[in-house]
């Protein structure tokens, strides 16, 4: 859905830069800082240049797909949309949302990060919501609608410590919780390749549902079929930079091009 | 915009994510017990064990010249078992949290901060059993008619509040500290058990300041020295106060073997208790800037 009349931006991302420095010492830690004094080496770093002068503007309701090889930038840019990061250089706004300046953002990159085994499935629901930025109040009302969508098998499973989840039954609670929070926008990063096909088509109906709500959605994925499914434009990243930025199906015809893939 | 400005600005948005912190500090509870039906009875087994045991070994079995003797040493050990849990468990409360960390944004420093509160939770149920154990003991006093032992705390127990919470300041401020570089070096947590074990002989719990003042095993020079380094140290002020706060001076040996006897439990003099309080500040606040200077960092280590 490319909106024809023009809207406040979701996210504004102006020139962004950001390098890491990867030390090499032959140990981690004081031991390996020590040692190496000792040697006389100097401590080797090694500059990786992930994002060299990205900008990026997408508008609310927008369903965007970045794509790129490994080490592209692509998770890159994804965490300094998620905050988690912060750029050398450049500045993100959020001049869509509500409060500019607390945007709600739904990371579903690795769904239950924030799980902790030892407690019961119910017990991280409510904490989950509350480290995207909910009150216990608006989670408890949100409990059933979960449960649904996470759709376990007996519901004795949601008082037992998800450390005897499944791997299938831990993403399918981290994904319920992350789509009941109520985003602005969700970044969403090769999730929907987990959890059993019929699970795939509850969460690609979800996000049907979010791009008819009109929410901003950001996905990375290597899978093109996916991308051209989820997204009506995609972004392609190649050596740090934007390599192409248009309607989903020409820039995979292009990536796939440079890649020297067929369609 | 200035430090003191930047200062500001994170302190509001902590305050922001007050009851993420709150649900923090009840998850670090929940999963410390594993949900299990005793539940806060563990939490109080603890300290009840440990007062029971001490009682054994030093008013029953050690035949030491100190009346309740147990109760000079639970006033400071509880305290202690603060200190070292809440700074062992701050090691590593950020680097376990890094899949969590990676993937969504909030205020890093809640993570230390919280296990601060959640050590805190524990100590004042640990005071509460002191404080039975100190009623137990006053009212035997008083019906005892006991010469040695008033029937009433001295009335600086009215300061214990001031001390529970320069005691967290101290402990969230050292929280913050290891908490960060715990992250790029992992060693930290091992050392910090290291020295922790050591400092547990350098600060009076089993022992009393006093007795290392008048000590005859050091030069009345040297004894001068060390006592003012004792002083100096916050969390010998500290421990020393939970004690004079809570339990009357007496007289005691000066040491094993010796007949001597002096005043212990004097407590520390004003001046270093007001100092050790500006430290126990200084500890926090210039943590939480060291902390924030290495926050944004925590998830580029490779």
């Amino acid at each position: 859905m490319v909106s024809s009349s023009p809207r406040a931006n979701a996210i504004e991302a102006r020139n962004l830069f950001k390098e890491f420095r990867i030390v090499r010492h032959g140990y981690a830690g004081i031991k390996g800082r020590i040692g190496a004094i000792l040697r006389g080496i100097k401590p080797q770093e090694d500059i990786v240049r992930a994002l060299d002068d990205v900008s990026l503007t997408i508008a609310a309701g927008e369903s965007v797909a970045l794509i790129g090889r490994n080490g592209s930038g692509k998770s890159t840019l994804l965490s300094l949309l998620a905050h988690v990061m912060l750029p050398d250089r450049g500045a993100i706004t959020f001049p869509a949302s509500a409060d500019p300046a607390h945007p709600r953002i739904a990371p579903l990159l690795e769904v239950g990060a924030g799980f902790h085994p030892d407690l019961t499935g119910n017990q991280n629901i409510l904490f989950n919501g509350s480290i995207l930025g909910l009150t216990r109040t608006q989670m408890e009302a949100r409990m059933e609608a979960i449960r649904a969508f996470a759709d376990f098998e007996e519901t004795a499973y949601y008082e037992a410590p998800v450390r005897t989840y499944s791997s299938g039954m831990f993403v399918r609670l981290g994904f319920a919780v992350a789509v009941h929070t109520d985003p602005e926008i969700i970044l969403v990063d090769e999730t929907l390749a987990v959890g059993d096909e019929s699970f795939q088509e509850k969460c690609y109906a979800k996000i049907a549902e979010f791009q008819r709500e009109g929410r901003t959605i950001i996905f990375v994925s290597h899978d093109m079929d996916a991308v051209r499914r989820v997204a009506t434009r995609a972004v392609w990243l190649g050596e740090s930079r934007i390599r192409a930025d248009g309607p989903a199906p020409s820039v995979i015809h292009e990536y796939h091009a440079a890649l020297g893939l067929p369609d | 915009m200035g430090s003191a400005g930047t200062f500001l600005a994170e302190v509001r948005e902590a305050w922001r994510y007050r009851e993420l912190l709150n649900n923090l500090v009840d998850r670090e509870l929940q999963v410390r017990y594993k949900n299990s039906i005793l539940g806060v009875i563990w939490s109080l087994a603890n300290p009840l064990v440990r007062a029971l045991i001490l009682w054994l070994v030093f008013d029953k079995i050690l035949p030491l010249k100190v009346s309740n003797y147990s109760a000079y040493v639970l006033a400071s050990f509880f305290p202690w078992t603060y200190f070292l849990t809440g700074i062992l468990d701050a090691g590593e409360s950020v680097s376990r949290q890094m899949a969590l960390v990676k993937k969504v944004y909030f205020p890093r420093e809640l993570l230390p901060l919280a296990t601060t509160i959640a050590n805190l939770r524990h100590f004042l149920l640990s005071l509460g059993v002191l404080a039975l154990y100190l009623i137990g003991l006053y009212a035997f006093a008083a019906l005892d008619n006991d010469p040695r032992t008033p029937s009433l705390p001295p009335a600086t127990i009215f300061l214990l509040p001031v001390l529970v919470l320069m005691q967290t300041l101290l402990i969230g401020g050292i929280a913050l500290y290891i908490s960060a570089l715990n992250v790029f070096f992992e060693d930290v947590k091992f050392l910090m058990a290291v020295l922790l074990d050591l400092l547990f002989y350098a600060v009076p719990i089993i022992y009393f300041l006093e007795q290392v003042h008048y000590t005859t095993a050091l030069s009345p020079g040297v004894r001068g020295i060390v006592h003012h380094l004792f002083l100096l140290n916050p969390i010998t002020v500290i421990l020393v106060s939970y004690r004079s706060f809570l339990l009357p001076a007496q007289r005691a040996p000066l040491g094993p073997g010796s007949d001597a006897e002096i005043w212990v439990n004097l407590g520390v003099p004003w001046p270093y208790f007001w100092l050790a309080f500006a430290v126990c500040i200084f500890v926090f606040l210039s943590g939480y800037a060291f902390f924030n200077r290495r926050k944004w960092r925590f998830v580029e280590r490779q």
